[in-house]
């Protein structure tokens, strides 16, 4: 079984909300609905400035803290990594909203929780998640973390150093990565 | 008789043939099971072209029941290679407005009518006819945004005898040509993806997106290329530097004159290329020496010592280390220096000895179209040159001839000189400056009609508006967008059939041309035009239908041969400049107006593309202005020091002042701008009331832009604003 | 109601959602219409005094002109905000999960998935619809012309599931039209059409739960 994972490199992203309208096509989201963020930030003072955007989306934590304040049992991590909400059981009580340190989830017209769920079907059937084909800098780098032969394993074992998990003293250990600059 | 007895006068729309719906069955009349069946249909792809922008990304259109299904990115075109921007994504969102024009309108008593096809054409045509009575046919004009089928529009301005076909690029990039034109003949490519040291100065193309010229940075920079982005700004592109240089903007002219110098003095240039392929460096050591680091330090803001070791590091580096050859930008069409800026950028490349190298600026390869001659005449064209005077001694000599001075319209109507326009895929009412003037222009004209799919500023007060189509919804002529190391032609194709009465550009400029009674000239069908184009290229159409981008001709190879140029080198020294009473070496020009360093109010106004936007155009797609509203991008973003000296806060409504207009509009604080300007977000500031999703969300800076052109070149010279701001 | 007389407040309802003319004026002068049409009204448990509104008093003059102006004001095309009367407009644009494009899930466009399914409708029942309604043939007049039909020869299930599929957004068309704040002839016409279909609804429901006890 494969255990997915992504790494984000942040030090590509220019910031083109490709990733968000993307995701838009795959998740047949309305207009104001969206399943990742993008959080900008300067650092330095004129003239040495730098930007940055960090993309934002379900961080698919092993130890989700959503999960745990389910009341139904809705929010669930699979076997695969991916932390999904069914919403059959979903009540749309929030605490999951209120729960995730990474502002993440958004409650939808029909009542219920959502958020990136790494595109697990069209992935199952032997797709890539949108926001990872349609970025121009190739931010993304999606894959089974388990397999030594992956894109992202192979990326994992070369930038290792490089690599911080978000928010990662809240311990929630995300399987998204982030390489900063 | 029933006393509920009573008649309805009103016949039926559905217009039925005999009592039939008895024989519906239940399967397609139950949505849900016909919703079942539906989702089994066949999905069609067929290959065809963007137009979210200008640069017509090749891409796959599917097509399911009739509805466009989905779109992907071809990866065999140059440009896009097979990724797609968000524009992509969500304009196509329009496609099913109901806002779209629906069918031909005419304005009566100041509100549209419908009218059809024909009694349109046959309108127009006779509005011409009657003023060809009194007036002479150069009073006629066509402006448009090049589309792939400007060639039957300039056929149709031909063919009618006037001379007055337009782009928009006196307001985009005639003094970046100009520049280009005059040094090497050309305007080259960037080979960014074999570069090991790029400058890129002005243009920005992670927000004005260029996807293939993104993606090459990034296989570059993986490669260890070196990148330093040039900007006023820390724009998007910066974000993928090593090095922002914030000039102060205006003074990228000095800033090129000082790394030439370091490269003249210190003799860090190609000698061999120098000697073989350019003229006049002599003349340029003599010039240059008036401007080292020191100097310009004084007047871009960037330290010396940077300048000195930035034109170093590119030296280094060379062949394979570029200046990128520029766009809208810096010097597109910005400021009174913008033609000798394009110039500098120009020599600086030449002295890397990059021309026509891997690595370097190289001549792409583009496709060279055939003619429709002999099979069908060419009309006999125009007596007379253009009114505005581009390339005419004494008046815009270094103007583009082709392009035109499409923001001169509006004057040449007031003074008389038009009468009678077609406007087509463009909105000169928002994208040309100064708006007050260009709408006393264009209503001063006796006839204007204006094909556009939606009723932008300029559509709504046209006497007639034809309805264009959508990109997915028409065939047009075969295009030559995607050059590159090897030419590519690429076709605009139909995928679903035209949601409204509307009808192609190619149609509509050979039916005008029928109606204006120049139909001689208009004699063939697309589908002839299209092969006869392709014949000399060795593609059949077929083949182009079934793939949308083919490669045709030689791979480029590199070596610098002989130039498009009176001397057929690099004219570091222009003869031709200089009998046109020109500096023919570039010289240091200070830009034509400067803010006020004494009021802390004064600013220059700056402009640019942010990634959801292109022009105004997609403003009104509310998947994209989506974006805006949630990351508060419809800001003006100020210099934070600068800021705080007039009390402002992030978020603060600030009232915007110029020579020609006011606006009111919210500030981002940023320590990434040069305190000297603010810079406002291109593409919004839309007055449309049609335009519904995009109506009165922000300002434009052609709201604050006065009419001006260059004394040269004729380019709007659209950063040349000094506002005021004041809290609101 | 019977059968037949649906039929006629379907074809009426229609004829006053169509661009007004003096045809219009003079039909609904008639003495005719306005005894169907309080009965209709009264057997509805509605009160017959908010027809005055549409019909007008007796021997009132109505002006085409103000008429025409507030019919172009609400639903006229090419003056910014109007009140669809197109179905697709109230619904996601598409309900299939596999669309990839961007505004599948959005309302407010043309040829949803109720047009293309009502495009298959009408050819199946040899329908032409005609050339202005060519990106809307979910639009309420071209639905309840159809939906006359159905009353004229076709069957209950047939007008049950029309009904129920197409014509479940006209609450929502009362909640956009109140927003444009409508003079009281099409804010009635609207209400009209609104009841009508609600006790269709509740009859439905009815014969239903009858064919259950069967």
């Amino acid at each position: 079984m494969p255990r997915y994972g992504m790494v984000i490199d942040e030090t590509k992203c220019v910031g083109c909300y490709a990733c968000r309208v993307a995701c838009q096509n795959q998740n047949n989201l309305v207009a104001t609905a969206a399943y990742n963020f993008l959080d900008e930030r300067e650092y330095g003072t004129f003239p040495d400035v730098q930007r940055e955007f960090q993309p934002i989306q379900c961080q698919h934590c092993d130890t989700p803290p959503c999960v745990s304040v389910c009341p139904t049992g809705a929010s669930y991590k699979r076997a695969d990594g991916v932390v999904l909400v069914n919403p059959t059981d979903c009540i749309g009580c929030k605490y999951c909203i209120a729960a995730c340190p990474y502002d993440v989830r958004i409650i939808n017209e029909k009542g219920f929780v959502e958020k990136c769920r790494f595109c697990i079907e069209f992935v199952e059937e032997g797709g890539v998640p949108a926001c990872v084909t349609t970025c121009m800098t190739g931010v993304r780098i999606f894959g089974d973390m388990d397999d030594p032969e992956s894109d992202i394993s192979r990326y994992i074992a070369k930038n290792r150093h490089h690599l911080r998990r978000f928010k990662g003293t809240l311990n929630t250990k995300p399987r998204i990565y982030y390489r900063k600059a | 008789m029933d006393h509920k007895q009573f008649t309805i006068s009103r016949r039926s729309f559905l217009k039925g043939t005999a009592a039939t719906t008895v024989a519906l069955s239940m399967g397609t009349l139950d949505f849900r099971r016909w919703a079942l069946a539906s989702e089994q249909a066949p999905v069609k792809r067929v290959p065809t072209l963007c137009n979210g922008c200008g640069n017509r990304c090749a891409i796959f259109a599917f097509v399911k029941n009739g509805r466009i299904w989905r779109i992907e990115g071809n990866k065999e075109a140059n440009g896009n290679q097979g990724v797609l921007c968000p524009k992509g994504h969500g304009y196509l969102h329009d496609l099913y407005n109901p806002n779209r024009v629906r069918g031909p309108l005419k304005r009566v008593n100041g509100r549209f009518e419908p009218i059809s096809w024909e009694q349109a054409y046959k309108e127009i045509g006779q509005k011409i006819n009657t003023l060809l009575l009194d007036n002479s046919p150069d009073t006629i004009f066509w402006v448009n945004f090049p589309q792939p089928n400007h060639a039957y529009a300039l056929r149709l301005m031909h063919a009618m005898r006037s001379p007055h076909y337009f782009t928009h690029g006196s307001t985009c990039y005639t003094a970046r040509n100009a520049g280009w034109n005059f040094t090497t003949g050309k305007l080259p490519s960037n080979d960014l993806k074999n570069a090991r040291f790029i400058m890129i100065v002005g243009r920005n193309p992670a927000a004005g997106i260029d996807l293939g010229q993104v993606k090459d940075i990034v296989k570059a920079r993986e490669e260890g290329a070196k990148l330093v982005v040039v900007d006023p700004r820390c724009n998007e592109t910066a974000i993928l530097a090593d090095e922002w240089l914030p000039v102060k903007p205006g003074t990228d002219l000095a800033l090129l004159l000082a790394m030439i110098n370091v490269i003249v003095e210190e003799k860090l240039y190609d000698a061999d290329f120098v000697e073989q392929h350019t003229v006049g460096f002599d003349q340029l050591e003599n010039e240059i020496i008036n401007y080292p680091p020191q100097w310009a330090e004084k007047v871009c803001d960037i330290p010396a010592e940077t300048i000195a070791r930035v034109a170093r590091q590119m030296a280094g580096e060379k062949p394979r280390s570029l200046v990128h050859c520029g766009y809208h930008g810096a010097f597109g069409s910005q400021y009174l220096n913008s033609f000798q800026t394009a110039r500098a950028v120009a020599i600086l490349n030449s002295l890397l000895g990059n021309i026509d190298r891997t690595g370097g600026v190289y001549f792409a390869k583009s496709a060279e179209l055939g003619e429709l001659q002999p099979v069908h005449p060419v009309p006999e064209g125009p007596l007379v040159p253009k009114a505005d005077g581009t390339g005419m001694p004494g008046r815009y000599p270094l103007g583009a001839y082709g392009d035109g001075i499409s923001h001169a319209i509006p004057e040449l109507a007031l003074r008389g000189k038009l009468k009678c326009g077609f406007v087509y895929h463009n909105n000169p009412l928002r994208t040309n400056p100064n708006p007050k003037r260009v709408i006393a222009g264009y209503k001063k004209l006796e006839l204007l009609v204006v094909i556009d799919p939606f009723l932008s500023e300029t559509a709504s007060i046209a006497h007639y508006v034809l309805p264009a189509p959508f990109y997915v919804e028409a065939d047009e002529a075969v295009d030559t967008n995607h050059s590159g190391k090897q030419a590519q032609v690429t076709l605009p194709q139909k995928a679903v059939e035209p949601v409204f009465d509307t009808r192609s550009g190619f149609q509509i400029i050979t039916e005008l041309g029928k109606a204006m009674g120049v139909g001689r000239y208009f004699n063939f069908t697309l589908e002839e035009a299209n092969e006869l184009r392709l014949q000399p290229l060795g593609v059949s159409l077929a083949e182009l239908k079934a793939k949308g981008v083919l490669p045709v001709g030689e791979v480029w190879k590199q070596g610098c041969g002989k130039l498009n140029t009176p001397s057929g080198k690099v004219e570091i020294y222009s003869a031709t400049l200089e009998r046109l009473g020109y500096p023919p070496i570039p010289r240091w020009e200070a830009p034509l107006v400067s803010p006020d360093e004494e009021d802390p109010h004064s600013f220059r106004l700056i402009h640019g593309k942010q990634a959801n936007h292109t022009h105004a155009m997609t403003a009104n797609t509310s998947y994209l202005m989506a974006i805006s509203h949630r990351y508060d991008l419809i800001r003006l973003w100020i210099n934070r020091a600068r800021a705080e000296k007039l009390g402002l806060d992030d978020g603060d409504l600030v009232q915007i002042t110029s020579l020609v207009g006011k606006g009111k509009i919210r500030v981002r604080l940023t320590e990434g701008l040069h305190p000297s300007c603010v810079w406002l977000p291109s593409g919004y500031g839309i007055f449309s009331k049609h335009l519904t999703t995009a109506y009165d969300q922000g300002v434009s800076y052609n709201d604050f832009l006065p009419t001006r052109f260059d004394p040269a070149v004729g380019h709007a010279m659209s950063s040349e604003i000094i506002v005021t701001l004041k809290k609101a | 109601m019977t059968t037949n007389e649906k039929e006629t407040f379907c074809t009426f309802a229609a004829s006053l959602l169509a661009p007004p003319d003096q045809g219009l004026l003079a039909d609904l002068e008639q003495q005719g219409l306005r005894s169907f049409l309080t009965e209709g009204v009264s057997r509805w448990g509605e009160k017959p005094q908010l027809l005055t509104t549409l019909l007008g008093r007796k021997g009132m003059k109505r002006s085409l002109s103000a008429l025409t102006k507030e019919y172009q004001r609400l639903f006229g095309s090419y003056r910014g905000k109007t009140v669809s009367l197109v179905e697709s407009t109230y619904k996601p644009w598409a309900g299939d999960k596999k669309c990839g494009m961007v505004f599948a899930a959005s309302k407010g466009l043309v040829m949803g998935d109720p047009a293309v399914h009502l495009l298959d409708v009408y050819r199946e029942a040899s329908l032409e619809v005609p050339e202005e309604f060519r990106s809307t043939p979910d639009h309420l007049i071209l639905e309840l012309e159809f939906l006359a039909l159905l009353y004229r020869d076709g069957t209950s299930e047939q007008i049950q599931s029309f009904i129920t599929d197409h014509l479940d957004w006209i609450p929502n068309l009362r909640e956009e039209l109140a927003l444009a704040r409508p003079k009281p002839f099409y804010r009635v016409t609207v209400e009209l059409i609104d009841m009508f279909l609600e006790n269709e609804q509740k009859d439905i429901k009815d014969t239903h739960g009858q064919t259950t006890i069967h």
